[in-house]
C-alpha cells in the first residue's frame, strides 16, 4: 500500500469548561489514502468535529491537544507554529462546515472572499485571482459564474451557499478535503448534488476527504471507508461494504438496525435503548457498555481495537473495539455480569 | 365521511417584507382525521413551519379557514380560542429552547394544567408523575431540571408537556432533527404508543422522509407555499405523481452500498419565495414543464383513489387533470 497522505495516532483532546473537562477525543487512530473518501460516522458529541478540528488546530476556545501526531507530508501538523498552519490551511487541507452562513463574511462579495485567499497564498495578480475564482464557480457548478461572484452571501440560498464554502476550500487545490456536515442544514435535493460534487472532485482531482455525518445513508452514497466513533473513541472500521454487509460492533449494529426499512413500514422501530455517556464522566470500561445488549463483565475494562489478523469475525482491513471480535479470549470472559 | 377534526380551507399566511409580500402559505387546503397521523414533507422554507404556527393561531391567517371541529376559529380572539387551545398542543424541534430552565421538570409539565385550571395541586402532582411515565422519563424525573438531561430526555419533557391536557392533535414540527440517530427511533415508537389507545391525531413535519414513511397515514407535500400532492403514504412512496415528489424521494440517499448511485443530480434552484415562477411553481425545475405549466397554476384535484396532485401531466398512469377537466366541461 502506499503511504497515507495523513495519519493521527493516538490523538486526545479535551475541553475545559466551568461545568468540567470535557474529554472529546480519546485515542483516535486515523489513516487518510489519497483519493479516498473517508467517512466519519457517530452520535452528536462523540467526537467527529473535534477530531477534524485538531488536525488543523482549530478548536473553539477551551479546546487542548493533550497527545497525539497528525502526519503530514512528513510533518507533525500538532507541532507546527501558528504561521506554519495558517500555511496549511487553507493551501494543503481546506475545510467546509456545517453552517456556511458562519463562515462567509456577511459584509464581502463572495468573489472578493476566493480573490483573497488566493492572494494571501499565492503570488497571483488581481485579475489571474479572479478569473480562478470564476473557474472554481464553474467547477462547484454554480451557474452564471461571472456574475454572480459579485454577490453577497446573503442572496444565495443555503445550497449555493455550501458550494461557495467548497469552492473557497478548494482555491488551492489541497490534498486533502476536510467536511463536517456539509449536508445535514440542507434539503435532500441539494445534499445529493453537493455528495455528488464531491465525488466527482475526488475522482478529477484526485483529492483525499474526510467527509463527517451522522447519516448512515450519506454514508453509503459517499464513503469508501467508515470509522464509527462513540465516546471519543474509534469502534470500528471498515470498508463501507463490509461495514453494511458485516458489522461486527454492537454499536454499529444498532445505528442499522434502527434505521426504518420500507419493507417493515408501520412496525415499531428497533431503537438503542439508554442515552450517550456525559464525557465529562465517561464510563471506564467500554464506552458503550451502559447501552450494549451484548456487554459481559470483561466490558468494565476498556477493549483494546481488534483487528482481522486471527478474528474470523473480522474482515481484511475491519478493526472493531469490542471483547466480542477477540477470537483468543478464553471462554471465561464471556461471562454476563451478575 | 365523518367530520374531520381539523379542515384547511385555502389557508393563506402571507408576510409583509421590505423586498414585498412573501406567500409563505398560499392557499392551502388538507384535513385531517380523529386518530390519523398526517405527514408533511418539503424542501426548507417552503412554508411547512409557517402552516404549523397557523393553524395553532399563533399567527392570524391572512386568508382562508381553520375549522376546528367544524368550529371556524380563524379569526377567534384570544378569549374565545381558550377552549379550542387544549385541543391542540404543539412540540418543537429544539427541546431545550422551548423548557424555561428554571423549572423543574415537575413543574414544566404541570404548567399546562395549571393555567387552564385543571384540578388541584394534588391532583396534579399524581397527573405529572403519570404522564412522565407515559414518555419513559419515571415520576422521579420530576424533581429533576431539564438541563441535566440528554436531548432525547428533554424531548420527551416535552412530549409529556403537550399530552397533558389530553389534546386532540399533536402538531410536530421537527420533533427528531436535533436528536441523536439511535435516539430518534425511541422518541418516534413512544409517539405510536401514546396514540395506540386513543384518537390523538398528530401532524408530524420532518426532513426526514422514510421515517415519514414508517408513522404516518398519510403525507403531504409541499413546495412554495403549496401542497402539490397528497396520498396515502404507501401510494405516495410507490407511486407518486407529483414531478417534485419523484425528485424528493429520488434524493434520498439509500443506506446501501451496493445500491449506491454514482451520476451527478442536477435539480436547479428553488425560486425565490418573493419572486415565484408564472403558472406552476416548479416549472422552472420540472424536467416535464410545457406551455401550459407556464401559462396556468394548476389545481389540487383529488382523483378516484383519494389521492390529489396538482400538476398539468401527473405521473404514473393517473388522469391527467387538465384531461380530466376537459372531460367535467
Ligand atoms: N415572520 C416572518 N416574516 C417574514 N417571512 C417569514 C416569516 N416566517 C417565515 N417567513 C418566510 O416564509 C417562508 C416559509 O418559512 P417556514 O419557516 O414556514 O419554512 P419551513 O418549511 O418550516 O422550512 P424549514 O424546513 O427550514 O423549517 C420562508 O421563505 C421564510 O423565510
Ligand atoms: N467548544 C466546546 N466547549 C466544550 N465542550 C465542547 C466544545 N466543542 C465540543 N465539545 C464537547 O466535545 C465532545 C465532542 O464534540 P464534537 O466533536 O463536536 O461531537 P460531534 O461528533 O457531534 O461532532 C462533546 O462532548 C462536546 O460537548
Ligand atoms: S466491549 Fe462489551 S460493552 Fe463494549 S460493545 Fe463489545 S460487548 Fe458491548
Ligand atoms: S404542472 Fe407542469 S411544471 Fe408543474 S409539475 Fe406538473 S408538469 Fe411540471
Ligand atoms: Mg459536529
Ligand atoms: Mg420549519
Amino acid at each position: 500500500m502506499t503511504a497515507p497522505v495523513l495519519s493521527l495516532r493516538d490523538l486526545r483532546t479535551e475541553y475545559r469548561t466551568d461545568r468540567g473537562t470535557v474529554q472529546a477525543v480519546r485515542g483516535i487512530d486515523l489513516t487518510l489514502q489519497r483519493g479516498e473518501i473517508l467517512g466519519l460516522v457517530g452520535e452528536s458529541g462523540s467526537g467527529k468535529s473535534v477530531t477534524c478540528m485538531s488536525i488543523l488546530k482549530l478548536l473553539k476556545r477551551g479546546g487542548h491537544i493533550t497527545s497525539g501526531v497528525a502526519e503530514f507530508e512528513g510533518r507533525d501538523l500538532l507541532q507546527l507554529s501558528e504561521r506554519q498552519l495558517t500555511a496549511v490551511r487553507g493551501e494543503k487541507i481546506g475545510v467546509v462546515f456545517q453552517d456556511p452562513m458562519s463562515a462567509l463574511n456577511p459584509t464581502m462579495t463572495v468573489g472578493r472572499q476566493i480573490v483573497e485567499v488566493l492572494m494571501q497564498h499565492r503570488k497571483i495578480s488581481k485579475k489571474a485571482a479572479r478569473d480562478r475564482a470564476v473557474e472554481l464557480f464553474e467547477l462547484v457548478r454554480i451557474p452564471s459564474a461571472r456574475t454572480r461572484i459579485d454577490s453577497y452571501p446573503h442572496e444565495f440560498s443555503g445550497g449555493m451557499r455550501q458550494r461557495v464554502m467548497i469552492a473557497i476550500a478548494l482555491a488551492c487545490d489541497p490534498d486533502i478535503l476536510i467536511a463536517d456536515e456539509p449536508t445535514t442544514a440542507l434539503d435532500v435535493t441539494i445534499q445529493r448534488q453537493i455528495l455528488a460534487l464531491l465525488k466527482e472532485l475526488r475522482d478529477r482531482l484526485g483529492m483525499a476527504i474526510i467527509l463527517v455525518t451522522h447519516d448512515l445513508g450519506v454514508i453509503a452514497e459517499t464513503a469508501d471507508r467508515v470509522m464509527v466513533l462513540y465516546g471519543g473513541q474509534v469502534m470500528e472500521e471498515a470498508l463501507v461494504a463490509d461495514l453494511f454487509a458485516a458489522p461486527c460492533h454492537p454499536y454499529t449494529r444498532g445505528l442499522l438496525a434502527a434505521i426504518p426499512d420500507p419493507r417493515q413500514a408501520g412496525r415499531p422501530l428497533s431503537p438503542v435503548r439508554g442515552s450517550p455517556p456525559d464525557m465529562r464522566t465517561p464510563p471506564p470500561g467500554c464506552p458503550f457498555a451502559p447501552r450494549c445488549p451484548q456487554a459481559m463483565r470483561i466490558c468494565e475494562t476498556p477493549p483494546p481495537m481488534f483487528d482481522a489478523t486471527g478474528n474470523p469475525a473480522l474482515q481484511a482491513g475491519q478493526r472493531a473495539r469490542c471483547w466480542h471480535a477477540d477470537a483468543t479470549a478464553p471462554a471465561q470472559i464471556f461471562e454476563t455480569p451478575s | 365521511m365523518t367530520q374531520p377534526l381539523l379542515a384547511l380551507e385555502n389557508l393563506e399566511m402571507h408576510f409583509q417584507t421590505r423586498q414585498g409580500p412573501l406567500k409563505a402559505v398560499d392557499g392551502v387546503s388538507l384535513t385531517i382525521q380523529h386518530g390519523e397521523t398526517l405527514g408533511l414533507v418539503g424542501e426548507s422554507g417552503c412554508g411547512k413551519s409557517t402552516l404549523a404556527r397557523a393553524l395553532m393561531r399563533l399567527y392570524r391567517p391572512t386568508g382562508g379557514q381553520i375549522l376546528l371541529d367544524g368550529v371556524d376559529i380563524t379569526t377567534l380572539n384570544e378569549k374565545a380560542l381558550k377552549p379550542h387551545r387544549k385541543k391542540v398542543q404543539m412540540i418543537f424541534q429544539d427541546p431545550v429552547a422551548a423548557l424555561n430552565g428554571r423549572m423543574t421538570v415537575g413543574e414544566l409539565v404541570a404548567e399546562p394544567l395549571e393555567i387552564m385550571g385543571i384540578g388541584t395541586a394534588e391532583t396534579r402532582r399524581t397527573r405529572v408523575a403519570e404522564l412522565l411515565d407515559n414518555v419513559g422519563l419515571g415520576a422521579d424525573a420530576a424533581d429533576r431540571f431539564p438541563h441535566s438531561f440528554s436531548g432525547g430526555q428533554r424531548q420527551r419533557v416535552g412530549i409529556a408537556r403537550a399530552i397533558a391536557l389530553e389534546p386532540e392533535l399533536v402538531v410536530c414540527d421537527e420533533p427528531i432533527s436535533a436528536l441523536d440517530v439511535s435516539i430518534q427511533a425511541q422518541i418516534v415508537n413512544m409517539l405510536s404508543e401514546l396514540k395506540r389507545d386513543t384518537s390523538l391525531a398528530y401532524l408530524f413535519i420532518t426532513h426526514d422522509l422514510s421515517m415519514l414513511r414508517h408513522i404516518a397515514d398519510r403525507i403531504g407535500v409541499m413546495y412554495l407555499g403549496k401542497l402539490v400532492e397528497i396520498a396515502p403514504s404507501e401510494a405516495l412512496h410507490t407511486a407518486p405523481r407529483h414531478p417534485y415528489t419523484e425528485l424528493l424521494w429520488s434524493a434520498i440517499p439509500v443506506p446501501d452500498p451496493a445500491a449506491r448511485r454514482d451520476d451527478p443530480f442536477e435539480t436547479g434552484e428553488v425560486p425565490s419565495p418573493l419572486d415565484l415562477p408564472s403558472g406552476c411553481r416548479f416549472r422552472t425545475r420540472c424536467p416535464y414543464a410545457t406551455d401550459l405549466c407556464a401559462q396556468a397554476e394548476p389545481d389540487l384535484i383529488t382523483q378516484d383513489d383519494g389521492h390529489a396532485v396538482a400538476c398539468h401531466h401527473p405521473l404514473h398512469g393517473s388522469t391527467s387533470n387538465t384531461q380530466q377537466e376537459q372531460e367535467n366541461a
